[in-house]
């Protein structure tokens, strides 16, 4: 699969268990329990998807998402979740989050949603390539 | 129980959908533990059953962390029971120090979320009143100094019986506002404090409580 994941989660031993199970399907796996050090790696490193959970200390989830969105557009962020509500579903869609999942998950529904994330960037990258490549035929005139 | 009147009930349900959510948020993450983990175990046999090896290192693991959420779902859902059962009937007698502490422990995920720690010093005073009206005025105390708080702060409380009276001493040792006064107590809190008849003293650093021993 190959697939670059980023988790973050305050609860030490989910995230340990789950980059774990994610590790044996093939998948890249980096880890953080805090949202702060998640927008530095964000920045280091080139992810196909992150998963964020909404409740941290530092920062909440939604901040984080926010933040992150802010840093760069095309990331694909998937909010997983103990403490699912309508309401924050919804804003959390509003502001950019691929999908909402509740705890606890199905790994082969967790894994279908990051090659959905990865496919969604692949093809913004594509698009942005593309439109690069237009803007410079149009300024070279070729 | 007595029939409460309209702010009494408003605020004991309000402490209550707030644990509530608390409780259930912390059971979610205890079961995607416990889930995560019988998945490992699950990859590790369909591994096994493909003439795989079984790491013992990795099964050992899984099934410790397994038993350590379920020690920590356990105490959580003692916590709430103990909690529920003060309903049982109008006036309680119970140890102070072991019911704030109770409190303490149900605002657990509020303070590990702003990263503060809360201790409660052992004490015998004993106490008979409303239980769980004392209860959710500690609860509520305890969720606004922890909104008022900076992050990364302490809280330490003490019991002590005065005579008739007994009191509940909450101090921050850097001497920080532990209550923002033109908002605690609100409505819902007075109404608590008057059917208690608790008498709050706030200086900075400092919330001093005294209430009856005996409410009857």
């Amino acid at each position: 699969m190959d697939e670059r994941v980023l988790l973050i989660d305050d609860e030490q031993d989910f995230m340990d268990v789950l980059a774990e199970r994610m590790r044996d399907r093939g998948m890249r796996v980096s880890t953080t329990t805090s949202a702060v050090e998640a927008l530095d790696k964000a920045d280091e490193e080139n992810f196909d998807a992150i998963i964020l959970d909404l409740m941290m200390p530092e920062m909440n989830g939604l901040e984080a998402l926010t933040r992150l969105r802010e840093k760069n557009p095309d990331l694909q962020i998937i909010l997983l979740t103990g403490h699912a509500t309508v309401e924050k579903g919804i804003e959390a869609m509003k502001l950019g989050a691929l999908d909402f999942l509740e705890k606890p998950i199905d790994i082969q529904a967790l894994n279908a949603k990051i090659k959905e994330a990865k496919a969604h960037k692949m093809l913004l990258v594509e698009k942005r390539t593309e439109e690069a490549i237009k803007n410079i035929i149009g300024c070279k005139g070729w | 129980m007595e029939p409460l009147n309209d702010t009494l009930d408003a605020a004991c349900l309000q402490v209550f959908g707030k644990i509530s959510a608390a409780v259930s948020h912390d059971l979610k993450n205890v079961l995607a533990i416990v889930n995560e983990n019988a998945g490992l175990l699950d990859d590790l046999a369909l591994r096994a059953a493909k003439g795989g090896e079984i790491p013992l290192d990795r099964l050992n693991v899984a099934t410790s962390r397994m038993l350590k959420q379920v020690k920590r779902g356990d105490a959580v859902l003692k916590n709430l029971n103990r909690f529920a059962h003060t309903t049982d009937a109008p006036l309680l007698q119970g140890n102070v120090a072991e019911t704030v502490a109770l409190m303490v422990d149900l605002a657990g995920r509020q303070a590990a979320m702003r990263e503060t720690v809360l201790t409660v010093a052992p004490d015998a005073a004993m106490i008979s009143t409303c239980l769980v009206y004392l209860e959710s005025f500690v609860y509520l105390l305890l969720r606004h100094a922890l909104e008022v708080l900076p992050r990364k702060e302490s809280v330490e409380i003490a019991v002590a019986a005065e005579g008739e009276t007994v009191c509940i001493r909450l101090v921050n040792p850097a001497g920080l506002p532990l209550i923002q006064d033109d908002v605690f107590p609100g409505a819902q809190e007075k109404a608590l404090m008057e059917r208690l008849k608790i008498d709050l003293q706030a200086l900075p650093g400092t919330v001093a409580l005294r209430l009856p021993a005996s409410l009857a």
